[in-house]
């Protein structure tokens, strides 16, 4: 069923990228089969919370699903607020090749959730980072999609072409910290420390304080816009490396925040 | 009245530190407090910390950051102290701080201890200095905008203020803190309380354990297959589904059912029976069959400290196993200078300023372990930190709110 579902969302979100990119497209269209793509990755989503008994937020393939979703509706959002479609096709296409990549790499669902993340605190700090992630994924793709328009039509990138993606920021940044101090509260709780720089605490903090570079630079430099897509990029890198780049370096095994290893012990 | 500078926009041929400030300059100085913690690093070490009252020390490192803020708020078109307290300035030191926690993220900690004698990169001086740095910075642009209180000025004070607080609180908190473990036995009180450097101290108060007790999820079943190409000659393709009486899966092309299934048993040489020991080892009577029409059954058991794993083995190069059961809850029963509490993950307990924490316990004897690990933590700056943090979560809410255009 999750397949199945799953294939509903990335079949939705590729049609809706490809009416967008008719020179005289029906928005609405576009936005409706959007908006199925998003619903099935909600259904998707309850179904996976549903049978595997827990918030399906611990593994790597269950996170990349939340973004899968969260990117599309994100942009969505986004783009009813400030009535524009510049970012749907980068951001469909995000949430196409994120669902894809689960798809074809099926992890098998583990349903236990070792006792330090059986807390309040779990659903709102993955959600919040999920959000966060997906805005500002999102900014550095819209940023790229532009330079790659402007190159295309051979015309230079003004700052107005990195508009909508500093906006992106200015939504996921809170979001980030936010994510991240919950994360803080929770580690007390837990474990009695808010902040031990465990490696994935440090690529946390790597990521947020990209992105604190990248706003105060755009605030000094706002007709760089070359500079501030450069520092989109880095803080996208960065961000990666938080996500799932962490767990391939040397530190990974110095981590307490590897769920996706069998349990060894009290976690 | 607004005080300019006689040396702002100084001629061309100015010396260095006479030009207009700005990013040059910052990374000048930064390099130089960098160099600055190398020598120190190298001639002084950091064994001195430990003789010098903590309070001391973190009132001597907040005087400057306070006459920063009173420099900025008396003199803020002064060249210098717009530049101390500036974007550029700002950008370069964080910039820094992110390089130096980098090699903290990528390379192991034990390679700093091993190769330059720090516990980690993060105590050591350079990053401490150039830490500091940012603080005069951002304490300095607090001074600059604690006044009027407009709505531009709340915005920037609760996030760049929280964030200030927050890490001032952080400093305070890793220089009070008290952080020991305390194993407990079953009915024996103790105040024995000990360090990360394994020195004993009595803790304030006595703690005793009443009752160890760990919940597990049930486990789940692996089918192993002899592979010379894999690692360590084995291929193993784990199942998902929590085994109960009746569970179905299909594990690569072998079709596995439990018809019984015994979540703590003993084998007594023949049979399996059901136990009530804590520390008995989970069972299931499994059939299994695979394409070619072959079918196998008999009991598989993950094992524990009392007994051995049992698997099925089918033919020669494949087996079914039972992985360990995860732990789903652990927690202690204690008395706390007399008080009943309990103890557990994200459960912590608090006694005479002291929080209380589900720390470890006998890892090979799960259940049954005879002994709980507390870890008692009393942290003096945690008031200030959270400070801190809730109102940089208010300054978030805020920006958020800006973000999206609500309030441009």
């Amino acid at each position: 069923m999750t397949a199945t579902l799953g294939v509903i969302a990335i079949s939705s979100w590729i049609a809706s990228a490809s009416v967008y990119a008719l020179p005289k497209r029906r928005a609405w269209v576009a936005e409706a089969l959007a908006m199925l793509g998003v619903l099935a990755g909600v259904l998707l989503l309850g179904l996976l919370w549903v049978s595997l008994g827990r918030p399906p937020m611990r593994t790597l393939g269950e996170t990349r699903w939340w973004y899968a979703v969260t990117v599309p509706a994100v942009s969505l959002l986004i783009g009813w607020r400030f009535q524009t479609a510049v970012m749907a096709i980068p951001s469909l296409l995000m949430g196409a090749m994120f669902a894809l990549i689960n798809l074809r790499n099926p992890e098998t669902m583990d349903r236990t959730l070792m006792p330090a993340l059986q807390s309040p605190w779990f659903v709102p700090h993955v959600v919040v980072y999920m959000v966060a992630y997906s805005a500002l994924g999102l900014s550095s793709a819209v940023a790229v999609w532009q330079w790659g328009r402007c190159r295309w039509r051979r015309q230079p990138l003004t700052p107005a072409d990195v508009a909508l993606p500093h906006r992106l920021v200015l939504v996921g940044f809170p979001l980030l910290t936010a994510g991240l101090l919950f994360g803080a509260l929770w580690a007390k709780e837990a474990w009695g420390h808010y902040w031990t720089w465990d490696p994935k605490e440090t690529w946390a903090f790597l990521s947020w304080i990209s992105y604190l570079i990248y706003l105060h630079v755009r605030q000094r430099h706002p007709m760089k816009p070359h500079l501030n897509l450069a520092l989109l990029v880095v803080g996208f890198a960065v961000l990666m490396g938080c996500w799932f780049g962490v767990n391939y370096l040397p530190t990974a095994r110095e981590s307490v925040h590897t769920y996706t290893q069998p349990a060894e012990g009290p976690q | 009245m607004v005080r300019t500078s006689p040396l702002a926009n100084a001629p061309a041929d100015a010396g260095f530190w006479e030009q207009d400030l700005g990013y040059l300059h910052a990374f000048v100085t930064v390099m130089m407090a960098l160099s600055l913690g190398l020598a120190f690093h190298a001639w002084v070490g950091y064994r001195w910390l430990g003789y010098v009252p903590p309070l001391l020390l973190a009132g001597l490192a907040l005087l400057p950051l306070l006459g920063m803020a009173g420099l900025a708020r008396s003199l803020p078109n002064h060249r210098l102290v717009t530049w101390f307290t500036g974007v550029p300035f700002a950008m370069v030191t964080s910039a820094t701080f992110g390089m130096l926690a980098l090699g903290g993220g990528v390379v192991p900690q034990s390679w700093f201890t091993q190769r330059l004698g720090v516990e980690s990169i993060w105590g050591s001086w350079p990053f401490l200095m150039v830490g500091y740095l940012m603080m005069v910075n951002l304490v300095g642009s607090c001074g600059r905008r604690i006044w009027p209180l407009s709505y531009r000025n709340v915005v920037y004070l609760s996030s760049h203020l929280g964030l200030a607080i927050a890490l001032i609180g952080g400093v305070v908190s890793s220089l009070m803190l008290e952080r020991r473990t305390m194993v407990l036995f079953r009915g024996m009180p103790t105040q024995v309380a000990t360090d990360r450097q394994l020195k004993e101290s009595a803790a304030p108060f006595t703690a005793q354990l009443r009752e160890f007790r760990m919940d597990t999820f049930p486990p789940t079943l692996t089918l192993a297959t002899l592979d010379t190409a894999a690692p360590e000659g084995v291929r193993q393709t784990p199942g998902s589904a929590l085994i109960k009486l009746g569970t179905r899966e299909t594990l690569g092309q072998a079709r596995i059912e439990v018809t019984k299934y015994l979540p703590k048993g003993a084998f007594d040489g023949l049979h399996w029976h059901a136990v009530g020991w804590p520390d008995a080892a989970p069972a299931a009577f499994v059939k299994a069959s695979r394409p070619d029409g072959s079918s196998y059954e008999g009991w598989v058991s993950s094992g524990s400290a009392q007994s051995a794993p049992a698997m099925l083995r089918m033919g020669e190069s494949q087996a079914i196993l039972m992985n360990t059961p995860r732990p789903r809850k652990f927690e202690s029963d204690l008395l706390l200078d007399g008080r009943p509490v309990t103890v557990g993950v994200n459960q912590p307990a608090r006694v005479k300023g002291y929080d209380v924490y589900q720390f470890s316990y006998d890892q090979e004897s799960g259940a049954a372990s005879p002994y709980s690990v507390i870890e008692i933590v009393r942290d003096p700056g945690l008031p200030v930190v959270y400070s801190g943090i809730f109102l940089l979560l208010f300054g978030s809410a805020l920006h958020l709110w800006n973000g999206f255009g609500v309030k441009a």
